[in-house]
């Protein structure tokens, strides 16, 4: 069930756009609700409007043990005891919303189980393990079931007989040519998107060892490589790809052509954390900060299309250390992102 | 007042000059002279000293760009541009017909400056090729013991050469994007 959320003391544009990302993206974390009283407010505490507002939850809080959550938006945040106000720093992001409402939904549950003092610290650590058990659970899908699976079954097949095959899924035809590293298809590049809903097993698609090069119609080729990412992604469609072990190592061997592949979120950062020295999907989740299922999205993908490995021997992990420029980095990237 | 480099390298007609204007905020100065040898059949004029284009970040911080001459004969240029950069975008034509021997020629150019920093490599003109041979790129970058990112790109498309610039700075720092992605408000 979505939080029900009031948003005040905040200037109309990000009135307009916490909305706006309320109502599409963030639908499932919150819903907004005029009646009172909701059980979020999010506040901006930079203004006066919004000190006073903060001012008085925090008195309710110490008098009545008010069971509403504050999201407090903020240039610097305060010291705060206050387990119920949640700040984030501005410029905010949707992911440190979604994760601020993960939060909250962990502390009303466990408020309800128990009336013991949260600690701020194992708040966090049970944070990530619920996000990590919903992705398993929830949010996670069996690539074998979808045409990302009968891929990797038609890419072994080609490669270890040494032939064509095609796979043939309804009126749409692939051909997987391990041999040149090619992939034809019978249709535009953009109907693969469809073809990635469906589940798919070995009656509904078919691999048979042919040739499309007979067939009337003209076939579309690009590298097996870019087909295996493109479709693991469009199959994941940001869920978490099941039997991905989160602590074993692996390493990017090569990136993906992101100007021209899908691109999957973070894929940039990921990639070069990645290239740098092999980590496990939890180290890179947590060197990131980023949520676990872009990771597993992004290794499950790099794996199909052959541009990562597993780590068979136990590697030593480096730890990334931050750049001294990464103040100029960050207005170079947000620059580039604008433009 | 912070100021920071940027150096764009490569072969002789992989669009180094026009990427750096496809993203310069200022008109992009250039020392172009009438091509004369081989070259002239590419194009009517090359770069001979350097391209110089600016991204302004705000009233404190700038990155200068600089594009060096594609020409090995200019290639004394090459090391002074790079002094003090942050980074190296290398523009390579895929339509040309001895790929390995450039990205060679350019890597082993660089070479001490990409050990100190970081490279991304962008391959040009893929349209006008009959495939890009990404084996063969992956297979000469590892012979230089390079794990750089390499991307298909359009020098005359901004997205495109803005994910190089993006690629190179999370190459240096790959912990920066988060904090910044996605913007809400």
């Amino acid at each position: 069930m979505p939080l029900s959320v009031q948003l005040l003391a905040m200037s109309q544009s990000s009135q307009r756009n916490i909305s706006g990302f309320i109502k599409t993206k963030g639908k499932t974390y919150f819903s907004i609700s005029d009646s009172q009283p909701t059980q979020v407010i999010i506040l901006d505490i930079d203004n006066q409007e919004g000190k006073k507002l903060l001012l008085e939850h925090q008195t309710k809080q110490n008098i009545t043990k008010d069971s509403i959550k504050i999201i407090a938006l903020t240039l610097s945040p305060l010291k705060t005891s206050c387990s119920s106000i949640i700040q984030i720093q501005k410029p905010i992001t949707s992911i440190e919303l979604i994760r601020a409402a993960e939060k909250i939904r962990l502390l009303i549950s466990n408020s309800q189980a128990q009336s013991s003092k949260i600690n701020k610290h194992i708040i966090r650590e049970e944070t990530s393990e619920v996000i990590s058990k919903n992705s398993d659970a929830t949010q996670s899908y069996e690539p074998s079931g979808t045409l990302q699976g009968m891929l990797r079954k038609a890419v072994q097949l080609s490669d270890k007989e040494k032939t064509s095959v095609v796979l043939h899924i309804q009126n749409y035809r692939i051909e997987i040519n391990a041999s040149n590293n090619l992939a034809y298809l019978s249709f535009p590049k953009n109907r693969l998107r469809n073809l990635c809903y469906y589940p798919l097993n070995t009656s509904t698609c078919l691999i048979k060892k042919e040739s499309l090069k007979n067939a009337s119609e003209e076939c579309i080729s690009l590298s097996i490589a870019e087909l295996s990412w493109n479709t693991a992604l469009l199959c994941a469609r940001g869920r978490s790809p099941k039997n991905l072990d989160n602590e074993s190592t692996y390493q990017l061997k090569r990136w993906p052509n992101l100007t021209r592949w899908l691109p999957s979120n973070y894929a940039l950062s990921i990639a070069s954390l990645w290239t740098k020295a092999p980590y496990s999907i939890t180290a890179i989740s947590q060197q990131l900060d980023i949520p676990i299922t872009d990771v597993r999205c992004f290794i499950s993908a790099a794996l199909d299309s052959h541009l990562a490995i597993i780590c068979k021997e136990a590697c030593e992990v480096i730890p990334f250390k931050t750049h001294n420029n990464s103040s100029l980095f960050k207005k170079l990237l947000n620059h580039l992102k604008r433009a | 007042m912070q100021q920071y480099k940027i150096i764009f390298s490569g072969s002789v007609g992989a669009g180094k000059s026009t990427a750096i204007k496809v993203i310069s905020d200022i008109e992009v100065v250039a020392t172009e002279a009438r091509a004369s040898d081989h070259i002239q059949k590419m194009k009517e004029s090359t770069t001979v000293a350097m391209d110089y284009g600016r991204i302004n970040l705000d009233a404190e911080t700038t990155v200068h760009l600089y594009g060096t001459p594609g020409q090995e004969r200019f290639s004394f240029m090459w090391e002074i541009l790079a002094q003090g950069a942050l980074g190296l975008v290398l523009l390579i034509d895929c339509s040309a017909t001895a790929i390995k021997t450039d990205i060679n020629r350019y890597l082993a150019a660089f070479k001490d400056f990409i050990k100190e920093n970081a490279v991304v490599i962008g391959l040009t003109r893929s349209d006008l090729s009959t495939g890009i041979d990404w084996e063969m790129i992956y297979d000469t970058l590892a012979e230089n013991d390079i794990s750089a990112p390499v991307f298909e790109v359009d020098a005359r498309n901004k997205t495109d050469i803005n994910m190089l610039v993006e690629a190179l700075v999370l190459s240096i720092d790959p912990t920066i994007d988060s904090t910044i992605n996605p913007v809400v408000t």
